[in-house]
């Protein structure tokens, strides 16, 4: 069976290469995660190190937005080390892993962290990693960051915190404010879901009902698309049958972009929609083109050229000048602002039990005594306490104009309050 | 009834795209017998080709959308020149596996070189609706169809009337006859391959029309797997037309049967498969697959 | 199989044994005690990686008899590994038994799925069957994310197996479980393949129609595989499930499907030590590359939007290498060398 048309001497000596390449990087690269990268850095100043875990998507479908909330990490650490010389001069070293969308990558990629980096803190992407790393982070004593997610918030001794609250909270505080300020109809306001076959999508719906009960709205239904979409007209014959005056929708950047996309061509105006902040991305806006237009979003943060400049503001306009944007992008403010409150809380607790014994649980116990943090005044005054995890309850609507821009339509307004029984993981399962 | 039609019309739409994507998938399982893991990365590939010329490049779109045609062949033919020869004569499954080599590398080159964002194609359609029968209809889709048709009728012609179409099909039919024949086998497992991924990057286009140009296009390859079962893996007409009934079928059970129940929420995206399965008990070779007679 | 020089099969007894020499024998226990030992020296997160390579070796092996031995290829493996988790979560989770009771449940559960999805293999052949079996891995996906009782999206707690007092918890406790039940389910596929059932898989996968005309039940063989394949993933399913202490659908992919077969495919199929050679190279070449990646992303952190991508590129660059230089999997390089090594320095 000899095999014409390849030099299999070539082939063996290019794979040969290419194997002892690999093999030496590997061997290399478990040597260089402790070296400071940057030789000139004064390393003296510091104290010490504590390694912070990012579990991030570089590849995969979130990596957009993988990209800009490590970018987000990333400034802030390097501002806490730079500017403020470390946490309480102990100087934080991130070490960051893409998962690329896999919840075994995710698991494999945070005991990684424990065992290879000994983490302090790990912060996580994908709404599916908080419910299979809380257990996890709860026994190891480990604090954790991610998106909102009930199973994290809420569960008992959580080890999990978010500055902002829930997806679901943000837009139905924006609904609200629509309601009583700028929906023109008479009797009760009828509103629709339209979102993402997947745990987000659902639990957002089952909130939406319960608060449009309660508020006397009309929740007329939802509309759900498959996590692959290549388009939603079905979708949107589905809404339009169910004749809403303002759409709630919840998806990925791609849901979102086929979505208005589709709903324009349908022809349907008059009819409200508060969406995601992941539209925001200047990209996917661009690509939404005009069936963005006047379509509302949230952005729970000040904002760089609309609020008043402090010290945070100052900041970032410095960093998104670096990275060529007008406006830093949610999910970098989500990084960013994460960032700034677990260094907070990592501080309050060097101060208290000193850098020998700094531990996850010291570090836990201090950040649920953080009150009135507000992120170098980039987001309302965090207060977090061992029952409530979400660092403030307010969101911040925004309006999408031509052009891919958009701005501020509120300042911060509150967002309704959960029940006790919504305070709870167990209601956000099922639908 | 108007709602219906206003559903199924973007429906086939997609569906014309999904019988694209399984035509590339066809012509190569016809021609060499690989099942061809990687043909949704060359869509995206084939989407991307077009927005580097008519984008980045600033050349006119539809010379671009026939450039990126002739590119995409190259591509092609360079991929089984480079991957798939040395495998002649390997098992058959272990071929498969390299496809899902070229699946790493085709994703991974445009996630380097693109980048994770949103890319749109310049407007070369006319944004205001058609009226089809009373409806309005976005220009897009019957672009869609027309642009399939197109394609799907130049491969026919290809393979009914020049003498390298006539010659595939006769290694389709038995490899080893035509090579005896003195049949080129090996430059037409590359003309396949070419073929394959022109067609493919014309779906590719199409798609990041309908779409949006992203790194993420490439999961249509899994879309069209019903597809290519429905019509047939051998049958070139068979995946236009399981194309088109997958993707019609799929729009009418969103809106229809979606709603029915909280169960069925995002049904649209397994329905293709439960037909895939029911077509599969009825007609174990597609609608209108080869059955081979088999002899001992 | 190649016996040293001056070994005769002088008995059936002698002919029929798996393990033939005294010098096997000794291997053979010193691996096992070395398996056994091992969490004692390694680093901690090496135990967690192996625990995955385990984890994926017996889904690989029930991959290997359904597709390797019995010739049904199937691109759906990992939706009955859902099904094991499932059960088991279920079974532990809402009902509130023990993992004692809910591993065996989780494999027969798997089993009779398998045996629905199998029946299209009844008329089904080559690709065919294996884009059938796409569909199992789509629809029972689809069906564990949208029922009440899986949890839905959401997912389900599953609570830790427990023995007496241990917990176990950890990866290193943990361990022990996946090892024993690799262990168990390698001496069942080994042997599988060799008596009356093996053999009448074999004929089915080289030719059905001579094997019917034999006299091979294709109804009852093709099911049989179907079922034993799955049984094996469905064990798989129900240690991945009290391993990490969590089931949702995104963890069984169809990506995972997708390289369970190629496991199979790289190590070779319808050999034993094929699952084995395949899953630990490229689950081995996945966390090197990892590595890699993530060392170079923190000395450089500014090229890691290029690093990450080129991570896959050079793993499909080596995975086609590998299939290009050795397209009959690693088990023939294993047997070669084998050959090679009794023979040697005399190789005529």
């Amino acid at each position: 069976m000899r095999r014409k048309g390849i030099g299999k001497e070539w082939l063996v000596s290019i794979l040969a290469m290419m194997l002892v390449a690999s093999v030496a990087l590997v061997g290399c690269a478990p040597s260089e995660v402790p070296t400071p990268a940057p030789p000139e850095a004064p390393t003296p100043e510091f104290k010490g190190e504590i390694v912070w875990g990012l579990i991030t998507d570089f590849t995969g479908p979130l990596a957009p937005s993988g990209k800009d909330l490590t970018a987000g990490d990333r400034d802030a650490i390097k501002y806490i080390n730079e500017e403020l010389g470390g946490v309480a001069g102990v100087k934080i070293e991130p070490v960051v892993i893409d998962c690329a969308y896999d919840v075994s990558r995710e698991v494999a990629a945070f005991a990684k962290l424990l065992d290879v980096h000994k983490a302090m803190y790990v912060g996580l992407i994908s709404s599916s990693s908080v419910p299979a790393l809380i257990g996890k982070a709860t026994e190891k004593q480990i604090v954790l960051t991610g998106s909102p997610e009930p199973a994290g918030l809420f569960a008992p001794n959580s080890y999990f915190y978010t500055p902002f609250p829930m997806w679901a909270d943000m837009q139905l505080g924006g609904l609200d404010w629509w309601v009583e300020n700028e929906w023109k109809g008479s009797g009760s306001p009828r509103v629709g879901i339209a979102s993402i076959d997947a745990q987000p999508g659902w639990s957002h719906a089952k909130r939406t009902r319960d608060h449009c009960e309660r508020k006397g709205y009309t929740y007329v239904g939802e509309a759900m698309h498959p996590v692959a979409v290549v388009e939603q007209s079905a979708e949107v014959a589905t809404m339009k049958r169910l004749k809403p005056d303002i759409i709630l929708a919840v998806s990925h950047d791609t849901g979102h972009l086929t979505w208005l996309r589709e709903w324009e061509a349908s022809g349907t105006p008059g009819v409200a929609q508060i969406h995601h902040w992941c539209l925001l991305p200047e990209s996917t806006l661009k690509s939404a083109g005009t069936s963005a237009e006047g379509v509302f979003s949230y952005y729970p943060f000040r904002m760089v050229g609309f609020d008043q400049d402090n010290t945070g503001l100052r900041l970032l306009k410095e960093y998104a000048r670096e990275r060529g944007w007008d406006l830093p992008t949610p999910l970098y403010m989500m990084g960013f602002t994460r960032t700034l409150m677990i260094a907070e809380g990592m501080r309050m607790a060097l101060e208290k039990v000193g850098f020998e014994n700094l531990d996850g649980a010291a570090i836990n116990d201090a950040l649920s005594q953080l009150k009135g943090y507000n992120c170098l005044g980039l987001t309302p005054d965090i207060n977090l306490s061992p029952t409530e995890h979400r660092g403030y309850e307010y969101t911040r609507l925004v309006r999408i104009l031509p052009g891919a821009k958009y701005e501020p339509v509120t300042d911060f307004i509150p967002v309704p309050p959960l029940t006790p029984e919504e305070k709870t993981g167990e209601y956000y399962k099922g639908k | 009834m108007m709602e219906f039609l206003s559903v199924l019309i973007p429906g086939l739409a997609v569906g014309a795209i999904y019988g694209l994507v399984a035509l590339g998938f066809v012509l190569i399982f016809k021609c060499s017998g690989v099942l061809n893991i990687a043909q949704g990365q060359l869509v995206l590939v084939g989407s991307f080709i077009c927005y580097t010329l008519s984008i980045q490049l600033g050349i006119p779109f539809y010379l671009a959308l026939v450039l990126t045609l002739g590119m995409s062949y190259l591509f092609g033919v360079l991929i089984e020149v480079v991957l798939l020869r040395p495998m002649v004569g390997q098992p058959v499954l272990s071929v498969v596996m390299i496809t899902i080599a070229i699946f790493f590398i085709l994703s991974s080159l445009v996630m380097i070189f693109y980048g994770a964002t949103y890319y749109n194609y310049p407007t070369y359609l006319p944004t205001e609706k058609v009226q089809v029968a009373g409806i309005a209809i976005a220009t897009k889709y019957l672009w869609c169809f027309i642009l399939a048709a197109v394609l799907f009728v130049g491969v026919f012609l290809f393979f009914r009337f020049t003498n390298q179409g006539i010659a595939m099909r006769s290694i389709a039919d038995d490899e080893m006859a035509a090579e005896s024949l003195g049949v080129n086998v090996r430059r037409l497992h590359g003309v396949a391959w070419g073929l394959s991924f022109a067609v493919s990057a014309g779906a590719g286009v199409l798609l990041g029309t309908v779409m949006t140009v992203y790194y993420g296009l490439g999961f249509i390859g899994l879309k069209a797997i019903p597809a290519v079962i429905v019509g047939g893996l051998e049958s070139l007409g068979g995946a236009m037309v399981g194309g088109l009934i997958i993707g019609g079928l799929e729009a009418v059970a969103g809106v229809y049967l979606a709603p029915l129940s909280q169960f069925l929420g995002g049904i649209k995206d397994v329905f293709p498969y439960v037909i895939l399965m029911l077509v599969l008990l009825v007609k174990p070779y597609g609608l209108f697959g080869e059955r081979r007679i088999e002899r001992i | 199989m190649q016996l040293p020089c001056g070994t005769f099969s002088t008995t059936y007894e002698f002919d029929k044994a798996i393990i033939k020499t005294r010098a096997h024998w000794i291997v053979l226990a010193l691996a096992i005690t070395l398996a056994f030992a091992f969490p004692t020296f390694s680093h901690p997160y090496l135990i967690h990686v192996v625990n995955f390579v385990f984890i994926s070796i017996i889904a690989a092996l029930g991959l290997n008899i359904l597709s390797g031995c019995a010739g049904q290829i199937s691109i759906g493996h990992s939706a009955f590994m859902a099904v094991g988790g499932y059960t088991s979560a279920v079974i532990t989770y809402t009902l509130g038994a023990s993992f004692w009771l809910a591993l065996p449940c989780a494999i027969v559960a798997a089993g009779l799925v398998g045996l629905i999805f199998g029946l299209p293999s009844l008329r089904l052949k080559g690709f065919y069957l294996l884009l059938s079996t796409l569909a199992a891995q789509f629809i029972i996906v689809y069906i564990v994310a949208h029922l009440d009782i899986t949890g839905g999206l959401a997912g389900i707690d599953v609570p830790y197996a427990q023995l007496g007092n241990i917990v176990f918890n950890t990866d290193k406790s943990f361990y022990y479980i996946i090892l024993v039940v690799l262990i168990l389910a390698t001496f069942c596929a080994r042997n599988l393949v060799r008596s009356k059932v093996g053999r009448a898989f074999i004929a089915v996968r080289d030719n059905d129609l001579v094997a019917e005309v034999m006299g091979v039940s294709l109804f009852r063989y093709k099911l049989l595989a179907f079922f034993i394949g799955c049984c094996y993933a469905g064990a798989a399913g129900s240690l991945w499930a009290h391993w990490h202490g969590y089931v949702c659908p995104e963890q069984f992919s169809l990506m995972m499907s997708v390289w369970l077969l190629g496991y199979i495919i790289i190590g070779g199929m319808g050999t034993t030590v094929g699952p084995f050679l395949g899953t630990i190279l490229v689950l081995g070449l996945t966390e090197g590359l990892s590595t890699l990646v993530t060392g170079l992303g923190t000395t450089y952190p500014h090229l890691l939007d290029i690093i990450a991508p080129l991570k896959d590129l050079i793993f499909g660059i080596m995975l086609a290498l590998f299939l290009i230089l050795e397209p009959r999997g690693l088990a023939h390089r294993w047997y070669m060398m084998k050959s090679w090594y009794s023979l040697f320095p005399f190789s005529y």
